[in-house]
């Protein structure tokens, strides 16, 4: 591909990126319950953390907090918005667009994942609103640089959530509980040392528990590249296997027909 | 034989009124399907009880058996509470509201007995998530106690399910049910103290959850073992005065809803 | 050269039935065995009961589905094995509300669209602007679709499936649901498009419609092309006469019964009024006098019955479409 099909690529990913964060911001309590829910879950770190015994870093737990909404958004907002296109009726407009199904999709997983990080950017401020978390201005920048690549990241893990949804229609049923699963094994708000022996392996394979660490590190003032390039690693790992899943997907539901689409 | 007249009338309503209640909750209840009803209803709480079990030991705080009975109630609160949001809302989504709005029926009649399908719902999907709460944790929980929990368990459902009803009416005025829904169950399950100690909240919380279900009922859970069973079951008072607030309210907001419809369309 | 060319197109699902704890499938023959010649610049009407396979063929054909068996092909390019380049040639609009982001506005959608369908962006804004001037949406262009009304969504499906300026347009059933008023809209831009070169598939249910459009005509039930070609053919393949209105008083469904079973009679139906009964029968009688007659002869015999009033018309494509349909007539490929 030469340059300038690749600022094509771009610019035409970018576009239709707004274009869905501008579709799913338009209903302002759809938006509110995105933002509200890691809320309440930083509610729920902060109350344990007063009851606890005290040990660990607040601020390390409302980041978890902001990346369990980041899970949230994934796990049900990628698969809600294919839901919803199915509802719509515009999921057939999409798979019969000249386009690959996995470029018209990512634009969309990379929205909701935007809509996850705008969750952590309110939790994170809530804490330090309301919980004494306390703001070092030096580290936002890096905090920021992480969470845009971790935004990234998620938006590509969202493929493989959303090819679930083209696939079956009632895919939220089987969403919904994985997330407490994958709260605990990527290590967002306990490390991945705590787990158990057999689960650590895995959550070297999720962006998030890479994520998770490379801003907590960036929130301590420490190095955080080594974490973060592991980040954009698994992310492009599932970027690749998400691509080919949803191709999968979009040609199986060719074949099936009504199973899938109508 | 005269007496035996009226009781008999009252019998037949009671089973009509049953009837029509289970006749909607089977319209209306998006979770019939067994496999569906395991999967959103029994697998997600029981992850989740799985997690918060984990963090709370991270943390230092309580103990298993605590994470297992909150996580259990947890549970109960989606059917009981998003059932009864939706046994309302989803009759404007299939566009039967019309229909229930010009019958003739007493609205104590249509509304009430509609909570008790989805507190029994309730109860099935904390019972089993409890018991696979027990395997994956380990925690013993006695027979009687089991037993205690469940009574205890159904009136918190039952006032549940008429907060949710109550919800509903402001659902069907409102736009995002999920929404109303999503911030309701997490506000029982901090207020009603089902995933953190009721110690830490602060006084103003602890203070409205009073009128918050489950509070009570999960009060007397947290004393199973603790204190005796009369005083266990004293819980069921102040929760069963909770239930008929909500029910109150469901009935007042209702009224409502019909006067503002019948006015502005 | 022919824009579109079906062989033996087949199409079988797969139907799952069955409660809570047993399920059963079954196969489902949608299309046995389809075969259909569309010229480059016609407008060629597909017409079939619900159910008849219409909207399968159309999904096959806008590579939204995959056949069976069979082959289909647009200008020439195989649509099961190229899809994608099938898809910067073909336009598609399918009737109904639905197929939008509710929630923005026309032009945001358009321009989605126009993206989606790989327009360089410098033309995307002129393109847009064009097609909600050619439907007549300019002045709304900045509202809500969710505030649209049936008729102004459909004449978007129209401006959507004109973005990138294909020469092959499927229209499913565009004027469904539409108010007179919107359906006229609708018939004069796809007259336009045809105007313009292009090559149009329509279904539709409404016989005055594709008698109005179409160049020429098939007619599809169970699955199969009961006859394929203009009009007129359909008429002789229905072998559709003279059809009469009658008013009559006294009349019931045995009299129905006894008009079919006559051998000029196609197909008698009864309708209730008030104060009296419409009876309307189809007749393959091709004289006006003669199909009195018969039909006369036939209320003769019943003392039951008073004629009112008769009136009789030349055969219609609705006629036809019903003569066809009821009788599973496989006419012959004209």
């Amino acid at each position: 591909m030469n340059a300038i099909g690749a600022l094509r690529g771009i610019t035409s990913f970018l576009t239709a990126t707004w274009f869905h964060m501008h579709d799913l911001t338009r209903d302002r309590s759809d938006f509110a319950l995105n933002l509200i829910n890691p809320l309440f879950y930083a509610c729920i770190a902060y109350l344990l953390h007063a009851a606890g015994d005290g040990k660990r870093n607040l601020a390390d737990l409302i980041i978890g907090a902001g990346l369990m909404g980041m899970w949230s958004s994934i796990m049900f907002g990628a698969g809600t918005v294919i839901k919803m296109q199915r509802l719509q009726g515009t999921l057939e407009f999409l798979l019969g667009s000249p386009k690959r199904f996995s470029s018209v999709v990512a634009p969309i997983t990379t929205a909701v994942s935007l809509l996850g990080a705008a969750s952590m950017l309110v939790t994170y401020l809530w804490g330090v609103a309301f919980m004494d978390v306390r703001i070092v201005l030096e580290r936002i920048p890096g905090m920021l640089f992480v969470v845009t690549v971790l935004t990234v990241a998620m938006g590509a893990f969202g493929l493989l959530v959303a090819a679930l949804f083209v696939q079956a229609r009632r895919a939220e049923s089987m969403a919904s509980p994985m997330i407490a699963p994958l709260w605990m094994v990527s290590g967002i708000m306990v490390p991945v040392t705590d787990l158990v022996e057999q689960l650590r392996p895995v959550s070297r394979f999720l962006p998030t528990s890479w994520g998770a660490e490379a801003l907590r590190a960036a929130n301590a003032g420490s190095s955080f590249l080594p974490a973060l390039g592991w980040c954009a690693i698994t992310g492009s790992v599932y970027l690749l296997a998400g691509s080919w899943l949803v191709n999968l997907v979009a040609k199986r539901s060719r074949h099936n027909g009504e199973l899938n689409l109508w | 034989m005269v007496n035996d007249r009226p009781y008999r009338r009252i019998i037949g309503n009671i089973f009509s009124c049953w009837n029509t209640s289970w006749l909607s909750f089977r319209a209306l209840f998006n979770w019939l399907e067994p496999r569906h009803f395991v999967l959103a209803m029994v697998a997600t709480p029981i992850m989740e009880l799985i997690f918060f079990a984990f963090l709370g030991s991270n943390l230092g705080v309580e103990n298993a058996r605590f994470f297992l009975l909150g996580g259990a109630m947890i549970a109960s609160c989606f059917p009981a509470v998003a059932g009864g949001v939706m046994a309302l809302t989803s009759e404007r989504y299939f566009g039967t509201l019309e229909n229930i709005l010009v019958s003739q029926r007493s609205r104590i009649y249509l509304l009430l007995m509609r909570a008790m399908p989805y507190s029994l719902a309730g109860v099935l999907a904390a019972v089993l998530t409890l018991s696979a709460g027990i395997i994956a944790l380990r925690v013993p929980l006695p027979v009687e106690e089991l037993a205690t929990f469940t009574i205890l368990l159904f009136f918190g459902c039952l006032s549940s399910a008429l907060f949710g009803m109550s919800l509903g009416v402001l659902g069907l005025l409102a736009g995002n049910v999920f929404l109303l829904i999503n911030v309701a169950i997490t506000a029982i399950s901090i207020g009603a103290a089902l995933v953190v100690p009721l110690s830490v909240l602060p006084p103003w919380v602890k203070t409205i959850s009073h009128l918050m279900p489950f509070r009570h009922a999960a009060e007397g859970v947290r004393a199973m073992g603790v204190h005796d069973l009369d005083n266990v079951l004293s819980s069921i008072g102040p929760e069963l005065v909770v239930a008929a607030g909500w029910a109150l309210a469901l009935l007042s907001s209702f009224r409502y809803l019909e006067s503002r419809i019948y006015r502005e369309g | 050269m022919s824009a579109i060319s079906i062989e033996n197109l087949h199409r079988n699902f797969k139907r799952r039935n069955g409660g809570l704890f047993r399920k059963s499938s079954r196969e489902v023959c949608a299309l046995r065995g389809i075969n259909l010649e569309i010229e480059q610049g016609s407008l060629f009407g597909l017409l079939g009961p619900n159910g008849a396979g219409k909207t399968t063929t159309v999904k096959i054909l806008t590579t939204l589905l995959l056949p069976s068996s069979g082959s289909v092909r647009i200008h020439g390019i195989d649509v099961a094995a190229d899809p994608r380049q099938i898809r910067g040639q073909i336009g598609y609009a399918f009737g109904g509300d639905k197929g939008f982001y509710d929630r923005l506005s026309a032009r945001d959608n358009l321009l989605f669209f126009a993206d989606l369908y790989q327009l360089p962006l410098r033309d995307q804004r002129r393109r847009v602007d064009e097609l909600l001037e050619l439907v007549s949406l300019a002045e709304r262009q900045a509202d809500r679709v969710e505030t649209y009304s049936r008729g102004m969504k459909q004449r978007l499906h129209i401006a959507r499936s004109l973005l990138h300026n294909p020469s092959v347009i499927f229209l499913d059933e565009p004027t469904n649901g539409l108010d007179p008023v919107a359906a006229r809209t609708i018939r004069a831009a796809v007259s336009q498009l045809r105007e313009a070169g292009k090559t149009i598939l329509l279904t539709t249910h409404y016989m005055f419609e594709a008698e109005e459009l179409c160049d020429r005509l098939a007619v599809i039930d169970h699955g199969q092309i009961l006859v394929e070609g203009t009009a007129r053919d359909l008429a002789t393949a229905a072998q559709s006469g003279i059809a009469a209105r009658i008013e009559t008083r006294g009349s019931n469904l045995a009299l129905c019964e006894a008009l079919t079973q006559l051998p000029a009679v196609i197909d008698a139906s009864l309708e209730f009024l008030s104060d009296r009964e419409l009876l309307t029968i189809r007749t393959s009688l091709t004289s006006s006098e003669e199909a009195e007659e018969v039909i006369k002869k036939c209320l003769e015999n019943r003392e039951e019955i008073t004629l009112l009033h008769i009136s009789l018309r030349e055969p219609t494509l609705e006629d036809s479409y019903i003569t066809l349909v009821s009788q599973g007539n496989i006419g012959t490929p004209v």
